[in-house]
């Protein structure tokens, strides 16, 4: 039982460093990157560090909401992508360009 | 359930409006006239005094002179013999006017006009309007409905609302009555601080019994403080005060001096709406008004000499204008203020049988001249002027006919209706002061001319139709109208016969004040007055008729005079110069101040975050997608800092 629980307390912290990362990498590549895929892209990258983190945390509690709610966060996420992706292709038509900054004008 | 009709059809053609169509006259029709079979049932049934009815609580009033369960303003009834005789005037002229419309409304090949839906919703409202005016059985319903008729009638005036002049003459209706309306609803608060109540039979009673002096029977009927109602009402000029801004209102409302100016302009609407303003709506509201409050007038003098010769006055005044008008509408518009002042004049003089009489009569016989009028401008495809027409009779006989008998009735001439009902008013005036007397006889006079100079001009003599003119005679739907009310113009007078009009609406008029009236017939003024309608006949008949020459050597004789009746006496010049001018400097000040006084205070105050955001959109806020983010993600990382130091 000892075992176990140093196991899942490791598990814990793996998980939070794992999704940090993830999330960092996410944050660069939005910032970073002018490609509005990549920035797209960037942005599911976030959201799934949010979601390890998640995951991580579970495991401290004898629940399961944690893992029901990123399940649920995933489904959305899913969604929610098809209808950026939409957007990003109407974007791209309006302009034939998939640059960023095409759409400075709009002082968003 | 009689205003409800009209307002029933008024909603069908409101909410069917695509639907209807063509067809929209129907619902307001049936509206009208089962208002119209429901007044007469009220009329045959009964002796017409059913009493006031209070159909639902409205407002409370929370001060409570009375015990707590009437201190409402309550949509309640009253219906009594001179309601009932209201609603037969209007609801009957209002089918037939309707009627007429469904003709009158439409183009020469017989399509709809523009707007024909909204032309009915209207008129139904109309009517509806006054009917709740004529039944409302407290200050405040009547109100309502004096302000409703006011509303009903601006738009219908500015019916043909893409012409500048329709919708001038819809603005000046309503502004002039506003005038009007602001001292009735003046009087209507004095009534109410004084009374602590609308009711008319509570202010009714009350008023009577404080004249009486009788303050025990005031506490019964719960009235706050009989004494100082008393006091008020006996020796203070309260009641003046009241009568005065009542008749205020009625001033507006009936065009009476100085503000009938609105009237003659409503010709700019079509000519239904002119019958139905002048027969039956609308300006029988204030004579209808002063004869309800009859008990609030009689006693003070002041107020009684006030109406009295400001009906005179009006009556004679606008009789003069009427002599030199070119405008077959206008014409009779002049006749309708001049009219409308004999009722005033006999209200003042205490004969409020006869007031209410001559509306009757008057609403037949207005009606009828200003539907035939409608009728010959329809068939002259919007020629008004009787310059250019003339011989018409050959074409429209059934027209020209009825607006014979109309012209008769209104004329006075023996035996039609208006002879009845003009000459009981002057008789009653001569009695009662004999400078009012004359007036009436000289405006009767001047009735008739002006009357048959339009009926010579129009109908008679040599056509001086304009080139492509093809008058021809109306449809049935607006000829059968014109014969019923033909009907009612000659038949109309004889309901007075030995009295009978005036012993059924007198029982709720007679009040302590008013000597009783006689009912006999004064046959020295009746053969008076028929000796001057036939004179005035007869002198239009030679001037313009005969020997049309007379009339353009009186004209030339008489320049200056000529001049001045063409022009209204100037009035609306005047008006012109003396109000609306500096109204309107004053309203340019005010723009003036507002826009760049107050404005300018507020365009340097917003300057401030304006130019904030400037800065800001120059700075950071530029419109790239990336510098938002990271933005964001150094906001989140200082944050993190701040939390992470203060662990």
């Amino acid at each position: 039982m000892m075992a176990d629980a140093a196991i899942l307390a490791a598990f814990k912290w793996h998980c939070m460093v794992l999704g940090a990362v993830l999330f960092g990498l996410g944050l660069i590549g939005f910032v970073a990157r002018r490609n509005l895929i990549v920035m797209f892209l960037s942005t599911e990258v976030m959201l799934q560090g949010v979601l390890v983190n998640l995951l991580g945390f579970n495991s401290v509690y004898p629940t399961l909401n944690g893992q029901s709610f990123a399940l649920f966060i995933l489904v959305v996420a899913a969604v929610e992508a098809a209808v950026g992706l939409g957007l990003i292709v109407f974007l791209y038509r309006l302009r034939r360009s998939l640059d960023s900054e095409a759409w400075r004008s709009m002082s968003g | 359930m009689i205003p409800l009709l009209p307002l029933l059809g008024t909603l069908l053609v409101g909410v069917f409006l695509r639907v209807l169509r063509g067809r929209a006259h129907w619902p307001v029709i049936l509206g009208v006239a089962g208002a119209f079979v429901v007044s007469m049932v009220m009329w045959l049934t009964g002796d017409g005094d059913i009493g006031p009815r209070e159909v639902y609580r409205w407002i409370p009033t929370g001060v409570s002179a009375l015990p707590n369960d009437e201190a409402w303003f309550s949509i309640g009834f009253l219906i009594d013999p001179l309601t009932i005789v209201m609603l037969l005037t209007v609801t009957c002229v209002s089918t037939l006017v309707v009627i007429y419309s469904v003709g009158y409304m439409r183009e020469h090949d017989g399509q709809p006009e523009r707007g024909y839906e909204r032309f009915f919703a209207f008129m139904g409202l109309f009517v509806f309007s006054m009917c709740s005016l004529v039944l409302a059985g407290n200050f405040l319903l009547l109100y309502l409905g004096w302000e409703a008729v006011g509303l009903c009638s601006y738009l219908l005036i500015g019916f043909y609302y893409q012409r500048p002049a329709a919708a001038a003459a819809a603005k000046k209706a309503f502004l002039v009555n506003r005038i009007g309306d602001f001292g009735f609803g003046l009087g209507v608060l004095l009534i109410y601080f004084t009374f602590g109540s609308l009711d008319y039979s509570t202010v009714f009673e009350a008023t009577r019994l404080a004249l009486e002096g009788n303050a025990a029977e005031l506490a019964n009927r719960h009235i706050a403080n009989p004494d100082q109602l008393i006091y008020q009402l006996g020796y203070t000029h309260r009641l003046t005060w009241i009568a005065l801004l009542l008749f205020c209102g009625a001033i507006g409302k009936s065009a009476q001096l100085p503000l009938y100016v609105w009237l003659p302009d409503a010709m700019e609407g079509p000519s239904p709406v002119s019958a139905l303003i002048h027969a039956a709506t609308m300006v029988t509201a204030g004579v209808y008004m002063v004869a309800r409050c009859g008990i609030i007038f009689a006693p003070s003098d002041t107020a009684m000499t006030v109406v009295a010769w400001i009906g005179g006055l009006t009556a004679i005044f606008s009789a003069t204008i009427a002599l030199a008008q070119y405008d077959l509408k206008r014409i009779l518009a002049y006749s309708t203020v001049s009219q409308l002042g004999y009722m005033f004049l006999a209200l003042g003089v205490a004969a409020p049988a006869a007031a209410i009489f001559h509306l009757h009569t008057h609403a037949f016989f207005k009606g009828l001249l200003f539907l035939a009028a409608g009728s010959v401008m329809h068939a002259m495809a919007g020629t008004i002027d009787i310059r250019k027409l003339g011989g018409l009779s050959k074409h429209m006989p059934i027209t020209c006919m009825t607006f014979w008998i109309g012209g008769l009735a209104l004329a006075g001439f023996p035996l039609l209706s208006g002879f009845w009902s003009k000459d009981e008013i002057v008789a009653a005036a001569l009695h009662h002061n004999t400078a009012l007397g004359v007036i009436g006889l000289v405006t009767a006079v001047m009735t008739a001319f002006y009357t048959f100079r339009a009926i010579f001009m129009t109908f008679h003599g040599q056509p001086r139709l304009p080139e492509g003119a093809h008058p021809h005679e109306q449809p049935r739907v607006m000829t059968w109208p014109l014969c019923v009310l033909a009907l009612g113009a000659v038949l109309a007078g004889y309901w007075n016969i030995a009295g009978h009009f005036a012993h059924y609406v007198e029982r709720v008029m007679t009040v302590p004040h008013w000597a009783p009236e006689e009912h006999g017939h004064d046959y020295a003024v009746m053969g008076l007055s028929a000796v001057l309608a036939i004179a005035g006949i007869a002198a239009a008949w030679l001037a313009y008729n005969k020997k049309p020459a007379i009339a353009e050597g009186v004209a030339r004789a008489l320049p200056t005079a000529y001049r001045i009746l063409n022009n209204k006496w100037y009035v609306d010049e005047i008006y012109d110069a003396c109000l609306i001018r500096p109204l309107r400097g004053i309203g340019r000040l005010c723009w003036r101040i507002d826009d760049w006084g107050i404005d300018g205070i507020i365009w340097i105050v917003t300057a401030i975050p304006r130019g904030t955001a400037w800065a800001m959109q120059q700075s950071v806020q530029r419109g790239a997608l990336q510098g938002y983010a990271l933005t964001g993600a150094l906001a989140i990382a200082i944050l993190l800092a701040w939390v992470l130091a203060k662990m």
